[in-house]
């Protein structure tokens, strides 16, 4: 439960970071959503620091390293749907950029959290690992049937426009992109998701 | 012990042993904090080595960490 929370937070969150009235801030989308990130993982790292001195514990480094991966690819994949959608013809290197900023933000606090926490992984992390990336596998494929069901159902994507042979052939051309960034950000929303129910109800 | 056919007295055994920790516990045999409350918790089964490992880590023979349990799931089976 409290994971479908924090998916459904950082979603939130992205989709608010692509509100046009946000793109159009002199402070780009990806420093106010890496700002916003800040303060969450600050509260957390707090959070944890208390829980470590519990019965309960802290969670192990790994668990999270799933929280920050779920929160971040929550953020990136809600922004980049609803951007899609609301800025149709917006600027779409500022909103990779944006991306990009909030991925190094999250590399460079994976990598302290990695230092900081000497817990390290065990047997127990490794088979929750390989669980997880076999649930996010049956996803992507589901995801790759869907996309193909689509496709040969006629379906239209909002916000795009192919005036001429060669406004359709960029069009296909980006669907493709969008649709492999999709592909991966839908594997990865699978993976830290399951990896938290596994860490938190269920046993490997 | 919550549906797992594999059973542990890893948490008396602490107890036996000087009120270990379950931080030194995870030291001595190589895991983490979070292993040893899910191994107590009945959420994890340990691997046989891990089993080994605790065994020689409280100096007893593995039979006397680890215990199978018949559960409906393990019937089943």
């Amino acid at each position: 439960m409290i994971a479908i929370s924090g998916l459904l937070a950082s979603s939130l969150l992205g989709a608010l970071l692509a509100l046009p009235f946000i793109a159009a801030l002199p402070v780009g989308a990806g420093w106010l959503g890496a700002t916003v990130l800040l303060a969450a993982s600050a509260f957390a790292v707090h959070r944890w620091m208390r829980l470590s001195k519990g019965e309960t514990g802290a969670p192990g480094v790994e668990e999270k390293l799933a929280w920050t991966s779920l929160v971040i690819t929550g953020v990136v994949s809600a922004y980049f749907v609803a951007y899609l959608l609301l800025n149709p013809h917006g600027n779409r290197v500022a909103m990779f950029g944006n991306i990009a900023i909030l991925q190094i933000g999250w590399g460079i606090f994976c990598a302290w959290l990695r230092r900081a926490d000497r817990g390290g992984s065990d047997e127990r992390d490794r088979a929750i690992d390989a669980r997880a990336y076999r649930y996010a596998y049956f996803g992507v494929i589901g995801y790759v049937g869907c996309l193909l069901w689509m496709t040969f159902t006629a379906w239209t994507v909002v916000g795009v426009r192919a005036d001429t042979p060669a406004d359709l052939a960029l069009t296909n051309y980006a669907l493709t992109n969008y649709a492999l960034i999709g592909a991966l950000l839908f594997g990865e929303l699978i993976n830290s998701f399951s990896r938290l129910q596994l860490y938190r109800n269920q046993r490997p | 012990m919550s549906g797992i056919a594999v059973g542990n007295h890893i948490r008396r055994l602490r107890f036996e042993h000087g009120e270990m920790t379950q931080e030194e516990l995870a030291q001595r045999v190589g895991i983490t904090r979070q292993t040893v409350i899910a191994l107590e918790g009945g959420r994890y089964a340990p691997s046989l080595e891990l089993a080994f490992r605790i065994a020689v880590a409280f100096g007893v023979d593995i039979t006397a960490v680890i215990f199978w349990q018949e559960t409906a799931k393990a019937k089943k089976r």
